[in-house]
């Protein structure tokens, strides 16, 4: 490349930055005759390390180099690029790079650029400081006793968390960039002689598919994982917890991370692994396998007991004993509205309930509570709108729905409530045989990565079951052989 | 798919839809023969107009018609919610009733759908509305206070519990017999009576409670009677035991063309009180297990012999012993002739636990 035009494009360059409204700073520096340029944005670059490990070495070598009142040979004292790089400045993470086009890419990542307009080489100086906040406890995966650090929003600082669990030189960070605008950085964590590699392949030609201009939240690369854009059931798990993404990684599975983004996905999850606690993996066996089969069982709930009590108070009372048949008609004497309006009512207030408090500020949380309570349970009950066994059915179905370790899960159950509930008002028992008919066939042909996402229970593998229900870890010899993982024994 | 869901469309949908406090539900309901016209009476527990007691209020309904559905027309006409069998607990038939037989309304519990094959059944010595149409203080209804009465006795070894179920199990049997309970009224007070005899679903007598001990040693599940035996060394001293049933064998056999029923008992006896403190001794122990052995076989003996006799109907159903232990002979022969002439063979082993009520190893020697 010639040298003119070198000079040209840097001149071109600076004088964009300088120009237009980019937020970039360039800072000029004449040292030993010859004009050094740093370009960096404010907002990412940790400013005491641009002044501290560039611009003083620089200075202070240009003082050295240049005694008072002599004046020295121009030929002599001439700088280069490369007398900068290793002899000057004191960052550790460096690179030259003769690569002009991407010079705005570098410092929109918060980097620094050092260039002389007569070099074609300039210097990648890492001095990124991202305003961010320090480990805490995990906000979605509540835990009695796993460790507390959860991830953050950057990157760096969760892998620093998932190196720390595994010091295993067969750890694979693999890093992509996506997102024509934002440039987030993904990164894909397996462990190589562990991991099934097909799952490795079909991620990396998945996140190498994705073309769009910004990427947010891990949810919008989950999004482009999936099979299809419509699957009720989630085929990714999510977690912030660094001890679960371990466990996982442990098991044969990948983790993907993005950079901005606390939760962390986990690839392949099948449907059963959605109960599955790190807890689980921690407590006494017994104590194991109760809780998780109440998990299970709440999640059933959730999804039935209104629409059981639609069928049971509508079509088919006759299916109860006589005792509890009176207790209903006691309970419903003086409802006004019919035992289906009246779910679908309280169905949709518990759910406004559930929106309303999560999106309300921590302080104000409560009162809607209160105020969920007193309409619901007391008020609605006394203006006989609504029956007070419909307020515990609806109270047990919004208790199931938090029971699960992944809400996502609990997602599709939301939707499919309601689904069961028109089909049981209509239909009565066989309206809800039907309902659960499509939610099986729905669950049957969803698929994790093409891991069947019913297994182990069906295709039956009784090992990879009693493994999972049992989760201890002294009895897991193996990993589930539904993963068909390169390595499978873990002991 | 969608033909197999349009072809089950019409066994249930929006068009069954009721509520359940829409329904007058039955919670007994009882059947009476009066004048030759057949009556159904009837306590409805329902929750309209309770709203500020928040309890069930009962109606008592009556219908009297030539069959029962003319009796079932009359009743609907006067309710404001369709029927609903459902919860029905019991059914009192009357003795008049009983008599001429049960049998039409059995297999009308059968072809009615939402009636429940496990509703009680029992006969009542007093009028049906007098039974049915009375406060109830121990109980929601007569229909739940029945039910409850007989559960709790039954499961206590010392009544039956009889389903219209085990009935109509009976019905289409070669030779129809069964015992239903017997209730009524004594000290104003609605009590178990009996048992009483049904043969081809008709009342053929009633056996008084007192006599019911051999059918319950038989019959029941887990029988658990109170017998009491004096004490051999002063009659004035009653000792009580409670008795259950450790083993039981029935043979039978035909021999030259006489059945022959034989049934073996192993009673064990729990001492649970006595009138007056009086040690027994091993040899007095023995002494009472002879005794309670001979007053256990002298109940059983009894009360098998007036089946045979009596009523020559096999309530105890022995055939179903005969049709297993000889198939080919029962195929042959008629039953009910042959049980008229059996011979009966009582074997009664009492063996009693414990000789005073602090003995700490009585459940070992169980």
């Amino acid at each position: 490349m010639l040298k003119n035009s070198v000079e040209k494009e840097y001149t071109s360059i600076i004088d964009e930055f300088k120009k237009k409204n980019t937020g970039v700073s360039v800072r000029q520096l004449k040292l030993l005759n010859t004009e050094v340029y740093i370009l960096y944005l404010p907002q990412l670059t940790d400013r005491d390390k641009l002044s501290e490990c560039i611009l003083k070495p620089l200075l202070q070598g240009n003082a050295h180099s240049t005694p008072q009142g002599e004046l020295q040979s121009p030929t002599v004292q001439k700088l280069s690029i490369e007398k900068i790089a290793y002899s000057m400045i004191y960052i550790d993470d460096i690179e030259l790079s003769e690569d002009i086009a991407k010079i705005q890419d570098y410092v929109l990542k918060g980097k620094s650029i050092i260039l002389i307009k007569s070099s074609e080489q300039f210097i990648i100086a890492n001095t990124t400081k991202v305003q961010q906040r320090s480990i805490s406890s995990p906000d979605l995966d509540q835990t009695l006793r796993g460790p507390r650090d959860s991830f953050t929003e950057n990157t760096d600082t969760n892998l620093s968390l998932v190196r720390y669990r595994i010091k295993d030189s067969q750890l694979r960070i693999e890093p992509f960039t996506v997102g024509k605008r934002t440039k987030t950085s993904v990164s894909v964590i397996y462990i190589e002689d562990v991991v099934n590699q097909k799952y490795v392949d079909e991620i990396r030609n998945r996140i190498q598919k994705i073309n769009i201009d910004g990427i947010i939240e891990s949810s919008y690369i989950q999004n482009f994982i999936l099979n299809h854009t419509f699957d009720m059931f989630p085929q990714a798990g999510i977690t912030e917890s660094s001890d679960i993404v371990a466990g996982n990684l442990l098991e044969g599975k990948v983790c993907i991370l993005v950079e901005g983004s606390p939760i962390a996905l986990i690839l392949p999850k099948v449907f059963v692994e959605f109960f599955d606690s790190n807890d689980d993996h921690y407590n006494n066996v017994y104590i194991s396998v109760l809780t998780k089969l109440i998990r299970i069982f709440s999640f059933f709930v959730a999804l039935t007991a209104s629409s059981l009590y639609v069928s049971v108070v509508s079509f088919h009372p006759d299916i109860i004993p006589a005792q509890y048949i009176l207790a209903l008609a006691i309970a419903r004497g003086s409802v006004p509205f019919n035992a289906l309006t009246e779910a679908i009512i309280m169905e949709l207030v518990a759910e406004l309930l559930k929106e309303a408090s999560i999106r309300l500020p921590k302080q104000i949380g409560p009162a809607i509570g209160i105020v969920g309570t007193i309409v619901i349970g007391q008020a609605a009950v006394q203006a006989k709108l609504v029956s007070p066994l419909m307020v515990i059915v609806v109270a047990l179905v919004t208790m199931s729905s938090f029971v699960a370790p992944d809400y996502t899960i609990m997602n599709p159950v939301r939707i499919y409530k309601f689904m069961l509930l028109l089909f049981t008002g209509v239909l009565g028992l066989f309206g809800f045989t039907m309902g659960m008919t499509i939610i099986v066939i729905n669950l049957i042909s969803t698929n994790s990565l093409g891991t069947v996402y019913t297994a182990p229970i069906s295709p039956l593998n009784l090992t990879d079951l009693r493994n999972y229900i049992l989760s201890n870890i002294s009895l897991r010899k193996g990993r589930p052989e539904f993963l068909n993982t390169k390595d499978s024994t873990r002991q | 798919m969608i033909v197999i869901i349009l072809c089950f469309l019409p066994l249930t949908a929006c068009w069954d839809y009721l509520d359940v406090e829409k329904r007058s539900m039955v919670i007994s309901v009882g059947i009476d023969d009066k004048n030759g016209e057949s009556t159904i009476i009837g306590g409805i527990g329902s929750v309209i107009g309770t709203s500020e007691d928040k309890g069930v209020k009962r109606y008592f309904f009556k219908g009297i018609g030539d069959d029962f559905a003319d009796a079932r027309l009359h009743i609907d006409s006067s309710l404001p919610f369709p029927l609903f069998l459902g919860t029905s607990r019991s059914i009192v038939f009357s003795e008049s009733y009983a008599s001429k037989s049960i049998e039409p309304y059995l297999n009308r519990i059968d072809q009615l759908y939402d009636y429940r094959k496990s509703v009680l059944l029992t006969i009542s010595k007093d009028p049906i509305e007098e039974i049915l149409d009375r406060d109830i203080e121990q109980d929601v209804s007569v229909g739940f206070l029945l039910e409850n009465i007989m559960e709790q006795l039954t499961r206590n070894g010392k009544a039956l519990y009889v389903t219209a179920g085990d009935a109509l199990n009976r019905i289409p049997m070669k030779y129809t017999a069964y015992l239903i309970p017997y209730i009524g009224l004594k000290d104003d007070i609605i009590q178990y009576l009996g048992l009483c005899v049904m043969k081809d679903s008709k009342l053929v007598d009633i056996v008084k409670v007192e006599d019911t001990d051999g059918i319950i040693y038989l019959l029941n599940k887990k029988p658990r009677l109170t017998e009491y035996i004096e004490h051999p060394k002063d009659k004035n001293i009653r000792i009580l035991y409670i008795t259950t049933v450790s083993g039981k064998k029935i043979y039978t056999d035909l021999k030259k063309e006489q059945l022959q029923i034989n049934v073996e008992l192993n009673v064990d006896a729990e001492l649970r009180g006595q009138t007056y403190i009086l040690p027994i001794s091993q040899s007095e122990k023995k002494l009472m297990e002879k005794q309670l052995s001979s007053k256990i076989k002298e109940d059983i003996q009894s009360i098998i012999e007036r089946s045979i006799k009596e009523y020559n109907c096999d309530f105890f159903d022995f055939y179903e012993y005969f049709r297993i232990q000889h198939p080919k002979l029962y195929d042959e022969l008629d039953w009910n002739l042959v049980y008229q002439n059996a011979k009966v063979d009582v074997s009664v082993k009492a063996r009693i636990i414990n000789k005073n009520m602090r003995d700490p190893n009585a459940l070992g020697k169980k």
